[in-house]
């Protein structure tokens, strides 16, 4: 009984629990900087073909790339380096909260 | 990027001693935010905030945007005014907004701003198909129609708004290009993945590239040295056995000069007959084209510099096994060199002044035999047109300068082994003056305002006006209507080269009725014509995407243009001046185009035209066009574009046959053929039946390439013996020049494409 309210009090205060609950899929948002076409073809072509990626969006007017991805098979800074590779450095990272895909 | 920073460094050691801007972050409780990220846009320089939310940051000269960002709310931009310390509150994301998704973008991009009716193919439309050269861009469009010109020599013609290619001013880069004699395949000699994009325009467009354009313009922009892949290779195989290759390049050798190769070629060797009529379907043989083209920048001034050659060579004509002799072979040769130089200065950037110069010339030379008729030519042109362009205030805007063309056409002509050969040569130079006015009113109204004189050596003076206007009242509707003048020199042989493969025999007929064959003292009038049009466009929103839907009307009205007669005699083609005898074509569209779900998108249209001619003085239906077109083109990419799905159905209308097709059309009926329809009574009039013609291509892409697959006309659908006599090549009825439909059937093919990614971006 104690156990099942410090656990539901538990998830009610974590707003991280929802990830928890669906372990195959997470959300991230970077800002990247996105100024030309080339810019978002270049992202396109070579985040999009990274491991554990599931879907890609790219947003020019917020200057930012949603990514959603399998924690299982990669992770933010497996992510933020793939960034890195191609020249596009991620400026910061938003984590969207639960039930909000 | 380089350039930025490099200025801003300078600067900064320059300022070295100069206030920075200071702020502090906060959130929307009014409580500080330590380390969020404040940076100034498109650029590596930031700084974080401190324990108390405060920041200082260097200013650049860049930009004036300074954004800041932070784990769990939603970014900020602020343009930064003065040196006034800034307070920046940023608002939580717990409640996130549906992501904005940013929608997939149309590969046709239809120009809401333009006073001209023009949309833009980007190069992934151009990828929708097999899309091997110019000629095969426009399968998955609804305004230009492309089909073969006759049965046998696989040349292929375009036609927007109803109106043969002739009337369409074809220009690559805004110097002339399909044109003259190039007209014959010069569609072919543009390779598909060569092109960054292809404007069309309907309607007369603008008098700065001259007076050419009478149902629209076409314009080719070929990849730029500054913007394309350093390596990109594309390759084609199709089940005919006809091999593609092309390998283009471009790279910026340093900071003013970038430079591009394009190389091309093709080689087909299987001749088919897949209607057994022991004629090929469609000549085979190989192209080899090179394009090398440069670009130099320094401060206010452009150069450019494109220098293109190619070789062509196909072989056609009776399929036959090697006991029959002297069989009616068409050969066609073609070498071409051509190139432009262009030279843009600006004055003044506040005010936009500037000033071009534009220098282009060509040389082509093409050898090509039917049967015994044998067409030798050569055309020479030269380009010059200077141009001056500046903005009285943001509204007013006015373009003036001077052109002039010249051409240059050596030709002849032998119709068949007994005719005296016909010597058509001829030139013409034509100077000229034309000035534009602009008027853009906000968002809501832009009008365009354009006259031009020109004095040929062929015709005399003549002058030439163009309005456009774009009203949009609001943002969800547009209306553009338009109305001006159009010429063009007519070359007897090129335009209607559709009738070299028939033993037709070729005349000019002068206004008292005299039949003469064509000759150096054949006189053709300059055609004229006058093209008006409306179109409407409506931009609805439904949800987070936009269904166009648009509608337009275009008449064009001739004054003058050369009438190609097939009705009046099985065994000629007569040429003649209409002489202000009635000819027109209108043409009706509709199209409606959207995103359905995400990543999936659709068009639909349709086109009703009607075009008539004064035909030995009956004004009578124009023959071998379709009176309508309708369009179904899809395409789907999945959410991670690893796959394209693309499909499209077209539907082309019948028409009319030439009366001399009567007794051959009552024969295919007879044989079982439903394609023709007879007219009924005393009349000599035959119609063929509209035909769908569908495609498909899948598409997977990989990281730096891809491979697809597609087939073309899956219905295989073909045109009964397309070829009257096709057994008697050398009898007075052989007649190839009469095709309506496809002359080949399905055809699967298979591509491949990689290309390295340019590293500066």
């Amino acid at each position: 009984m104690a156990l099942m309210c410090v656990s539901i009090s538990a998830a009610a205060d974590n707003q991280q629990a929802a990830k928890k609950q669906n372990p195959k899929k997470a959300t991230v948002v970077f800002t990247v900087e996105i100024d030309c076409q080339g810019c978002i073809d270049k992202i396109q072509h070579n985040i999009a073909f990274e491991k554990g990626v599931r879907d890609l969006l790219i947003n020019k007017d917020e200057q930012q790339v949603t990514i959603v991805y399998n924690p299982q098979k990669t992770d933010i800074e497996t992510l933020k380096k793939a960034f890195q590779k191609i020249g596009k450095p991620v400026y910061s990272v938003e984590i969207p909260e639960a039930g909000n895909n | 990027m380089k350039k930025s920073v490099l200025l801003s460094f300078f600067l900064c050691a320059a300022l070295s001693a100069a206030a920075h801007i200071m702020g502090v972050v906060l959130d929307d409780a009014g409580n500080p935010l330590i380390g969020a990220n404040v940076y100034w846009a498109e650029s590596t320089t930031g700084v974080t905030t401190d324990i108390e939310g405060h920041f200082a940051i260097e200013p650049v000269a860049t930009t004036k945007q300074l954004v800041t960002t932070y784990i769990g709310f939603h970014n900020d931009t602020t343009e930064v005014e003065g040196k006034k310390p800034l307070t920046i509150v940023l608002v939580s994301s717990i409640e996130l907004d549906e992501v904005t998704i940013a929608a997939k973008k149309m590969a046709v991009i239809r120009s809401r701003t333009s006073a001209i009716d023009t949309y833009t193919l980007s190069g992934e439309e151009l990828c929708k198909a097999a899309c091997c050269n110019l000629s095969e861009s426009f399968e998955t469009n609804a305004s230009v129609d492309v089909a073969y010109a006759d049965a046998a020599t696989g040349a292929k013609q375009i036609r927007l708004l109803g109106l043969s290619g002739t009337y369409v001013q074809l220009l690559s880069e805004n110097t002339p290009g399909v044109r003259g004699l190039a007209a014959n395949y010069g569609l072919e000699y543009i390779p598909g993945p060569w092109m960054e994009s292809i404007q069309v325009s309907k309607g007369t467009s603008s008098v700065i590239n001259g007076y050419e354009a009478t149902t629209g313009q076409i314009n080719v922009e070929y990849l730029k040295p500054q913007r394309t892949n350093p390596v990109a290779v594309n390759l084609m195989l199709n089940s005919e056995l006809h091999a593609e290759a092309n390998i283009t390049g471009g790279w910026d050798l340093n900071e003013h000069v970038s430079t591009a190769v394009l190389a091309h070629y093709q080689n087909g060797s299987m001749p088919m007959d897949e209607n057994h009529d022991r004629f090929a379907d469609m000549p085979i043989g190989n192209q080899a084209n090179l394009l090398n083209r440069w670009y130099f920048k320094q401060g206010d001034y452009t150069g450019q510099l494109l220098v293109r050659g190619l070789f062509d060579q196909r072989k056609g004509g009776q399929v036959t096994d090697k006991t029959q002799e002297n069989p009616y072979l068409i050969k066609l040769r073609t070498y071409r060199i051509d190139g432009f130089m262009k030279n843009g200065y600006v004055f003044d950037h506040d005010k936009g002044t500037s000033i071009g110069v534009i220098a282009a010339a060509s040389y082509h030379n093409q050898s090509n035999q039917y049967g015994l008729r044998d067409w030798q030519a050569a055309q020479t042109n030269a380009y010059l047109n200077a141009i001056f362009q500046t903005n009285f205030t943001e509204a007013h805007k006015l373009t003036a300068g001077l052109s002039v063309n010249y051409d240059r056409y050596d030709e002849t002509l032998l119709p068949n082994d007994t005719a005296a050969v016909a010597n058509l040569t001829r030139q013409e130079a034509t100077p000229g003056v034309f000035a534009e006015y602009s008027y853009t009113y906000d968002e809501h109204l832009s009008l365009l305002l354009g006259l031009r004189g020109d004095y040929s050596t062929q015709y005399g003076f003549f002058v030439t006006p163009r309005f456009n206007i774009r009203y949009s009242p609001w943002e969800w509707w547009t209306l553009r209507s338009s109305v001006g003048l159009g010429y063009r020199s007519p070359n007897i042989l090129a335009d209607n080269a559709f009738v070299m493969p028939s033993s037709r025999e070729l005349y000019y007929v002068d206004a008292d009725g005299n039949r003469s064959l064509l000759s150096s003292n054949t006189v053709f009038h300059q055609e004229r014509a006058l093209n008006a049009g409306i179109s409407t466009t409506f931009y609805i929103p439904m949800g987070s995407r936009e269904l166009q839907l648009s509608g337009e009307y275009y008449y064009t009205h001739f004054f003058d243009c050369v009438v190609a007669d097939m009705d009046s005699d099985p065994h000629a083609v007569l040429f003649y001046n209409s002489n202000g005898a009635r000819s027109y074509a209108q043409s009706w569209q509709v199209e409606a185009t959207t995103e359905i779900l995400r990543g999936w998108t659709m068009t639909l249209a349709f086109r009703q035209t009607d075009v008539r001619n004064t035909y030995a003085g009956v004004l009578r239906e124009k023959p071998l066009n379709h009176r309508f077109k309708g369009i179904i083109t899809t395409s789907y990419q999945t959410p991670l574009k690893k796959w394209q799905f693309d499909f499209t159905a077209q539907f082309n209308g019948g028409g009319r046959m030439p009366d001399s097709f009567y007794d051959y059309a009552a024969g295919l009926i007879a044989g079982g053929s439903k394609q023709y329809t007879l007219a009924g009574g005393d009349s000599r009039e035959s119609y063929f039946t509209w035909y769908p013609q569908l495609m498909a291509q899948v598409t997977k892409y990989f990281r730096t390439c891809s491979l697809y697959l597609g087939a073309e006309n899956m219905t295989n659908f073909r045109q009964d013996s397309p070829i009257v006599s096709a057994a008697e090549p050398f009898s007075q009825d052989f007649d190839a020049s009469m095709a309506w439909g496809p002359i080949s059937g399905w055809k699967i093919y298979l591509g491949f494409r990689w290309a390295l990614d340019r590293k500066d971006e």
